[in-house]
């Protein structure tokens, strides 16, 4: 079987590169792709622009989500990825710096499955995304992929 | 508020009544430019603490990633000069997030109600001793003690005092904290308690610098800490109304009299 990939949508390349890491440390074989902005996060899934030879059936195991975005920010990544009969069930996990009260109850409002917040210090943040990456990609089981 | 203004000459003093008018005005122009300036520290200070977690993360990851698979080629200079940035980030790390509590608690809306600091206090203090089972400390509190407050900021501020008084007692190798009402006997003090520990105390000279951002009266290895919690918990008490008095002799043990309500008057 072929495992699905972990979409990474982050803009800052060191804390992303540091997310990888530690989502390789936690043992996840799948491979992740790391996209730096929201519109690139939607080329991606939809398979236009810079992807468009890729197949947009082929929907990630997860897709971890930072809110603080340029061009399209997290949000409204998240509202699209619902939209869209092809991803409305395939998980995502906000992983974002804000505690704001506000940008957590509009993740979950929008349909967020997870919301997760950076933890400042760097051990604590390697351990919350290790167990991310158990949770959602090694545990978490989801239906067959739905032909449109 | 303005009950006192109520009663304004009779109209036949106009040159008074014209002053009065200033006056308001004065008050008016200046209240609106203080909460001006409180709502630009506030988002500054909201601001600051946020954008300032990612580097920080980000330096301590990156001397954390080269420890721990690089670790076995650095000589043992280079190892410490890693370890170092590491310390490092931690402590800034905890530095935001100090402030981001004490940002976090300014802002917050407020809903008072009657709520139980004993339950709070028990609650807390399992935590402490699930952390360090190994310590001999015994907390003695009522079955209740009711105190009207936001319940949250009422948590914050028993997490906080806890803290300090379960760090005063390890310092000092054991004892006990007493939590206990402080109201006047047949006074209008109720909800007003107290906090006295066993602990290793402070000088009381330096008293009120226990309230500032990031004071401390403790080396590190005395008491751990960046020293945020007392700046919290006299904001909390603040928005409340209320006040925190603090005395204390060095090995002494301290004692904290926390109040949601204002100061009884003389009497």
């Amino acid at each position: 079987m072929k495992l699905r990939p972990i979409l990474l949508v982050e803009d800052n390349l060191d804390e992303a590169h540091l997310t990888k890491r530690a989502l390789r440390k936690s043992h996840v074989l799948n491979d992740i792709v790391h996209v730096k902005d929201g519109a690139e996060a939607l080329e991606w899934l939809e398979g236009t622009g810079a992807y468009a030879d890729r197949d947009p059936e082929e929907t990630p195991q997860v897709i971890v989500l930072d809110l603080k975005l340029p061009k399209v920010d997290g949000l409204e990544v998240l509202r699209k990825v619902r939209a869209k009969d092809r991803t409305r069930l395939t998980p995502v996990v906000v992983l974002t710096s804000s505690d704001a009260q506000r940008d957590m109850v509009d993740s979950y409002e929008l349909g967020a499955n997870s919301y997760v917040r950076k933890p400042v210090e760097f051990d604590a943040f390697a351990q919350a995304v290790a167990h991310l990456g158990l949770y959602w990609v090694l545990v978490n089981e989801l239906p067959d992929p739905v032909r449109s | 508020m303005g009950e006192g203004v109520e009663e304004t000459p009779p109209a036949a003093r106009d040159g008074a009544g014209a002053e009065v008018a200033a006056l308001r005005a004065r008050v008016a122009a200046l209240e609106s430019e203080l909460a001006m300036a409180r709502g630009e520290l506030l988002r500054l200070e909201y601001v600051v603490s946020h954008d300032l977690r990612a580097p920080v993360r980000v330096i301590s990851g990156f001397a954390q990633a080269l420890l721990s698979d690089h670790g076995d080629g650095l000589v043992p200079d280079a190892r410490h000069l890693a370890e170092r940035i590491v310390a490092n980030g931690v402590r800034m790390g905890q530095l935001i997030d100090g402030l981001l509590l004490l940002s976090r608690v300014s802002r917050s809306e407020m809903s008072v109600q009657p709520v139980d600091v004993a339950e709070m206090a028990r609650e807390h203090f399992r935590r402490l001793v699930a952390r360090k089972a190994d310590r001999k400390v015994d907390l003695l509190v009522p079955e209740t003690l009711v105190v009207e407050a936001d319940p949250q900021l009422a948590r914050i501020v028993l997490e906080q005092v806890l803290d300090n008084a379960w760090k005063a007692v390890a310092a000092a190798e054991g004892g006990r904290i007493t939590i206990e009402p402080a109201g006047r006997a047949g006074g209008d003090g109720e909800g007003r308690f107290a906090i006295r520990d066993e602990g290793i105390g402070f000088d009381p000279r330096y008293a009120e610098k226990l309230y500032g951002v990031f004071q401390k009266l403790h080396r590190d290895d005395e008491f751990p800490g960046v020293g945020v919690g007392l700046a919290v918990v006299e904001r909390i008490l603040g928005r409340h109304g209320g006040f925190v008095h603090a005395e204390s002799t060095p090995g002494g043990g301290a004692r904290f009299e926390i109040s949601f309500s204002p100061p009884e008057g003389p009497r």
